[in-house]
């Protein structure tokens, strides 16, 4: 890589470090982990750097890396999830009680990872169903069924929260 | 709201453990390791090569300047001298650029040194800077000493300060790292100083990285 591009990387990477870090708390729930996502990206978007400087949205190009990343890194045997003896959906809490960030981390840790991401591109980072599916390489119709679990009634109440 | 709810749920991030730095560096070296890498085939093919004949004049490069063919046998006619192709290179291909450069540069100049083989070029870290380098003794207009040629991966950006008796010049490669060429009037480190002056000119010296520094990576 030319000098010019490691500038150009660097100044990307330090202003986007920030909200990788944020997001990838969102999806692992765990800052050391979080940080460990991030590094990871970091360097595949060094290596990826002609192809990232040069897509249309730079952006959303390093959130597929990022979001990709954690989910291929949570499929590694010693990250796995644990496994419940009762089905995710049972556990989501009811919607109309997630009215503060304990019922939000509640609802996010009972989530399948994909659908976590699901939640974390949509109403985090305010990615279309379009850009969301793109993003994670799933077709719209899957981003939509994932998102009907509660997901809009989530939006809802979030929106109906009393500042 | 939404996105404030989930920063809330963030809070504040504790600090970074995120090590661009040393990310860059990681991965600068780990590219320049498979450009290196790469270079085993090359070296294989050129050395069939030359070994069975495959290229006309292939061992004029690494013959020291003096050097005579032995007697009975016929010497290929001289190759004119043309800039190695692009692309990943063998540690001989190195070796017989630098020979290359020398001529055209320094025509007067000869190698010296205890084998007639002039070395390959290999790795060695000086201050925790790692560079593949060339070094063997040359003499030209009657005056000794080394020649060094470096290519630094993670060069720093400002040059050190060059010793007395000592020409060196540097060219920045495309991919950020450095070619140096140095002229030293001693035959090697804590050896005392052939002459005042170093075996080749500025001038050359600069001719020469420029040259080494286009042909190997046009």
């Amino acid at each position: 890589m030319k000098r010019s591009d490691e500038d150009d990387f660097r100044d990307y990477v330090g202003a986007s470090l920030d909200r990788w870090r944020r997001t990838a708390y969102l999806l692992c729930r765990d800052w050391h982990a979080a940080d460990d996502i991030v590094s990871i990206t970091v360097g595949k978007v060094y290596d990826s750097w002609r192809k990232v400087s040069g897509a249309d949205n730079r952006d959303a190009y390093a959130q597929r890396i990022l979001t990709r990343t954690w989910l291929d890194e949570g499929r590694r045997p010693w990250r796995r999830e644990q496994p419940h003896a009762v089905l995710p959906e049972a556990t989501v809490p009811a919607a109309e009680t997630i009215v503060d960030r304990d019922a939000l981390a509640a609802f996010l840790a009972a989530l399948h990872p994909r659908q976590r991401a699901v939640v974390v591109l949509r109403f985090y980072l305010g990615y279309s169903i379009g850009e969301t599916a793109a993003l994670l390489g799933i077709a719209e119709g899957t981003v939509k069924s994932q998102a009907t679990r509660g997901l809009e009634n989530l939006r809802t109440q979030l929106a109906l929260r009393p500042d | 709201m939404t996105q404030r709810l989930f920063d809330e749920l963030v809070g504040a991030p504790p600090p970074s453990t995120v090590d661009v730095e040393g990310i860059v560096r990681r991965r600068r070296r780990a590219h320049a390791r498979r450009r290196w890498a790469g270079t085993a085939v090359g070296l294989t093919a050129l050395t069939a090569a030359v070994a069975f004949g495959g290229v006309p004049g292939g061992l004029d490069g690494g013959i020291p300047d003096g050097g005579s063919a032995p007697a009975g046998k016929v010497r290929a006619q001289p190759a004119p001298p043309r800039p190695p192709a692009a692309g990943k290179r063998s540690a001989a291909s190195l070796t017989q650029a630098v020979n290359t450069a020398l001529r055209q540069q320094a025509p007067g100049a000869r190698w010296i040194g205890a084998t007639e083989a002039l070395p390959e070029f290999t790795w060695e870290e000086i201050d925790g800077i790692g560079a593949n380098t060339f070094r063997h003794g040359v003499r030209a207009d009657g005056r000794a000493g080394e020649l060094t040629v470096r290519i630094i991966i993670d060069a720093p950006p400002q040059a050190g300060a060059v010793p007395a008796g000592t020409h060196a010049s540097r060219a920045l490669r495309p991919d950020g790292s450095v070619l140096s060429v140095e002229s030293s009037n001693r035959l090697g480190a804590g050896l005392p100083p052939a002459q005042d002056e170093p075996p080749l000119t500025q001038r050359q010296t600069d001719a020469m990285a420029q040259y080494l520094a286009s042909a190997l990576w046009p």
